[in-house]
């Protein structure tokens, strides 16, 4: 019958263009349900990726973020590592071109305490943001914190003042 | 159906399964729950809750969610425009919500939730219920009230070699009393906190089982677990780093069970606290509980500091101008000059004169002093020196003036703002530099050699130099002789790291400004000894500024203006003064107490042999544990101009690096490591008198 023969051409269209909108959003990530994560050793140098499920936003300010926020919580409680200072998350993300900027909570402000805590945990978040995997594109990372561009940490020792990459580390 | 009914069809059916993925919001009938919530004895208010599919929709920004949040130690991660909700909980495990999806993760693990999260203007909904479960807490219908029981909400049994470590996880802060304990059966009751455990369960290995028992009301719950091991174990509550973790740890005997620092014999098996006592707090993190008596700690106490002399480092050593001027006729000659360092570590200028002339002295304020001989000839080779001494960083001695009236300048660079006698005699002119401040600085004075001697000073406005006009010169203008080539250049910089407000990390004792001013003092000794001009960034319990970097700053527009200045300031001592090293002593600290050693930071390409060479000469002679030399964004090493590199001499939370960072000897070889590494790394510098300039 010519009108059954319709709704299935219909139904077989529709799941075509929802199988290539689909694919086309999913591609926009490099596809993978997940992403890399880093930490820091206690060593203070050594990076450790871990893998972390994404949940079904893709878009890139929702991986940005979320790749943030993991980072600032860190692996399970029993693995050692250099951690960001309990309470420390993640106010605001914004991308602009291949630079990715994070506004850190005043929490972080507690790593100042010497050169191993605040390069670690700047190494890990610049490695996280920029897997190339994770965030195509972005090679920097700026660090804004309270929502200030700051020139270090109170008391701090690492400079904060130029977006950073893997090659400050 | 036609065509064109088709058409219609199949893009709503396309539109409907793409707003099903996002599903922003559910159409679903609202109301506020009958109900009055509470936690931990206290009632929480939310803002607006709103009862939806047997949870309770609450916006993330709710006063009553962030007030639950922070109770149990929990922080939360949301901003518009992106659709993930990252909480993380007071044990790291992290709970992600996506919008318009109702599963979420706790650790990695999927779950469900009654409704999807969902935006709302500005702010996004969320399932109240879902996120106190993921963070151990249980709501309770209890009569009318709902009550937020926190709980005991995760086991840990972990082998670690023959010992085996018990932690609990809580939702709160746990506070405990120990019900019963024998070396291998430890029972201890936590106040305030029900289970979501199993009650029993056989575990096996190095711990037989875990019983659970709840008791008491629903508002205010007691759980007691009871460990029990092997026959003959023996246990050992530790103090652990989190507040909402108990950890108790069991073994054999004979085994050492102290987490931190595994000493054979440390164990006694019983833990002598008794009574009632938090589990640990951030400020005991990963101390032992019995390891050993209080009197058996190491004396914690920062050695005294030597008091230092002088005050804040003078500032850029601008250049004095000078007018090159042949030497002709005059009514005197200076045939001599002996340069010579007091044993006080002052400083004695002797000009041998012949004839009879006037003197003038100035004293300027960036540390820089003249004095002018006037119409005279200089006999004998111009002079230019950076004696060793803690007074002077350097002498000159030159002619200047003009062919018609030549004039023989003395010009010292102090090391702050030095006293200078001026003593002139028959026959010879006396300039002694004290090795200490003076309060009441004269500037200006002058006098008169041979004849009729009068020397008189005058602390008011300057008289009008006669000759050369003495303006500080631009920057741009080099020294006439000025700096000596790179290898010739004596000047290093230490920067003491910290001072003033700003202590660093202060732990076990002991403050890091103090250890660095300490640790740079024995250095500047040593390396003025090895021939140096040694400046520090501060001399004494000073945060140095410079007030043109800070106003500077603050006028840039760039925040935190306060803390660039501070920085830059101590990066520009060495920038201004051409120093040819820079080296800044810092302490570390982390919160992992088993972290320790020395670590050479260094960030651009020409710092990395002055750290190699500090690191290979430092470890040898500190005996401390070498982290290596380590490429960082520091500021200071980034903002200097020459070599340098930020030392963090060892870590003021490792119970050995504190031991040795309180003992003055440590500090004085570590003193002497660096230097045998700048000289290492500079070579042996020249003689002193062998270094003229013409
Ligand atoms: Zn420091």
């Amino acid at each position: 019958m010519r009108a059954q023969r319709l709704i299935a051409l219909i139904v077989a269209l529709a799941v075509v263009i929802f199988g290539a909108w689909w694919v086309i959003k999913k591609r926009h990530h490099g596809g993978g349900d997940s992403i890399v994560v880093y930490y820091t050793k206690t060593d203070g140098t050594t990076e450790v990726p871990w893998r972390v499920t994404l949940g079904p936003a893709r878009d890139p300010k929702s991986v940005a973020f979320y790749a943030a926020a993991q980072v600032l919580a860190g692996p399970s409680s029993d693995i050692e590592a250099i951690r960001f200072p309990a309470g420390t998350h993640v106010r605001a993300i914004e991308l602009d071109g291949s630079t990715v900027e994070v506004d850190l909570s005043g929490e972080v402000g507690k790593s100042a305490e010497g050169g191993l805590s605040e390069t670690a945990e700047f190494k890990s978040l610049v490695w996280t943001l920029t897997d190339p995997k994770t965030l195509p594109g972005v090679d920097a990372v700026r660090v804004r914190v309270d929502g200030t561009r700051v020139a270090t940490l109170p008391g701090g020792h690492f400079e904060l003042d130029e977006p950073l990459s893997r090659s400050n580390f | 159906m036609n065509h064109f009914r088709v058409r219609i069809f199949s893009a709503a059916l396309v539109l409907a399964l793409m707003a099903s993925e996002l599903a922003f919001a559910p159409a679903r009938a609202q109301s506020p729950p009958a109900t009055t919530f509470w936690f931990a004895g206290t009632r929480l208010i939310f803002d607006s809750p709103v009862a939806l599919d047997g949870d309770v929709a609450v916006a993330v920004r709710d006063s009553g969610l962030q007030r639950l949040l922070a109770r149990v130690g929990a922080s939360i991660s949301y901003e518009p425009q992106q659709r993930y909700i990252v909480i993380t909980s007071a044990d790291r495990r992290i709970i992600s919500f996506t919008v318009g999806d109702a599963r979420y993760a706790v650790a990695g693990v999927v779950a469900s939730a009654s409704f999807a999260p969902f935006f709302d203007g500005n702010d996004v909904i969320v399932p109240l219920y879902a996120i106190a479960r993921a963070l151990y807490v249980q709501p309770i219908a209890a009569g009318g009230d709902t009550v937020f029981e926190p709980q005991i909400g995760a086991l840990d049994v972990r082998p670690d070699g023959r010992r085996t470590i018990v932690t609990l996880h809580a939702a709160t802060a746990l506070k405990y009393v120990k019900t019963s304990e024998t070396p291998e059966r430890l029972s201890v009751t936590f106040s305030g906190v029900g289970s979501a455990l199993s009650p029993n369960r056989h575990i096996g290995g190095g711990i037989d089982d875990v019983d659970v028992a709840v008791s008491g009301p629903v508002k205010n719950p007691a759980s007691t677990v009871t460990i029990t091991a092997p026959k003959g174990a023996q246990h050992l509550i530790a103090v652990t780093a989190s507040p909402y973790d108990f950890t108790a740890v069991f073994g054999p005997p004979g085994v050492a069970l102290d987490l931190d620092a595994p000493s054979p014999n440390a164990a006694s098996g019983v833990s002598g606290t008794s009574g009632g006592m938090a589990a640990g707090g951030p400020a005991a993190a990963g101390a032992p509980v019995a390891a050993a008596p209080p009197s058996a700690t190491p004396p914690l106490v920062a050695s005294p500091l030597p008091a230092a002399p002088g005050g804040q480092p003078p500032p850029a050593v601008a250049t004095v101008p000078q007018t090159e001027a042949t030497p002709q006729s005059g009514a005197a000659s200076v045939t001599g000059v002996a340069v010579d360092v007091r044993s006080d570590g002052g400083l004695d200028v002797r000009l041998s004169i012949d004839g009879t002339a006037t003197y003038d002295w100035h004293r300027l304020r960036d540390g820089r002093w003249y004095l002018d001989v006037a119409d005279s000839k200089l006999r004998g080779p111009a002079r230019d020196e950076r004696p060793i001494s803690p007074a002077v960083e350097s002498v000159r001695v030159r002619q200047i003036g003009s062919p018609d009236a030549p004039v023989v300048r003395v010009a010292f660079t102090l090391h702050g703002d030095r006293r200078v006698d001026v003593t002139p005699a028959d026959g010879s002119l006396t300039l002694s530099v004290a090795n200490a401040d003076d309060n009441d600085l004269a500037r200006t004075g002058n006098g008169q050699i041979g004849g009729a001697t009068v020397a008189s000073s005058s602390a008011q406005s300057p008289a009008g130099p006669p000759l050369a006009p003495i303006a500080p010169q631009p920057e741009t203008t080099p020294w006439k002789f000025g700096p000596p080539a790179a290898d010739g250049n004596r000047t290093i910089v230490i920067d003491p790291g910290h001072g003033g407000d700003d202590a660093g990390t202060a732990h076990n004792g002991l403050v890091e400004k103090e250890l660095t001013l300490a640790i740079s003092l024995r250095l500047r000794t040593l390396l003025t000894q090895a021939g140096w001009n040694v400046r520090l960034t501060r001399e004494t319990d000073i945060d140095p500024v410079s007030p043109e970097l800070l106003s500077a700053f603050a006028g840039d527009g760039r925040p935190n203006s306060s803390d660039r200045a501070y920085l830059q300031t101590r990066c520009d001592v060495a920038n201004a003064s051409n120093a040819r090293l820079f080296i800044s002593i810092h302490v570390n600290y982390a919160d992992a107490t088993s972290v320790r050693g020395t670590t050479f930071y260094y960030t651009k390409p020409q710092d990395v042999p002055l750290a190699q060479a500090l690191e290979r000469s430092v470890i040898p002679v500190a005996g401390t544990q070498d982290d290596g030399v380590v490429k960082s964004n520091l500021y200071v090493t980034k903002h200097t101009n020459m070599p340098a590199v930020l030392i963090e001499t060892g870590f003021i939370s490792n119970p050995g690096d504190v031991r040795l960072l309180a003992d003055r000897n440590f500090l004085q070889t570590f003193a002497a490591g660096i230097a045998a590494g700048v000289k290492a790394y500079a070579g042996a510098l020249p003689a002193m008198s062998s270094k003229t300039d013409q």
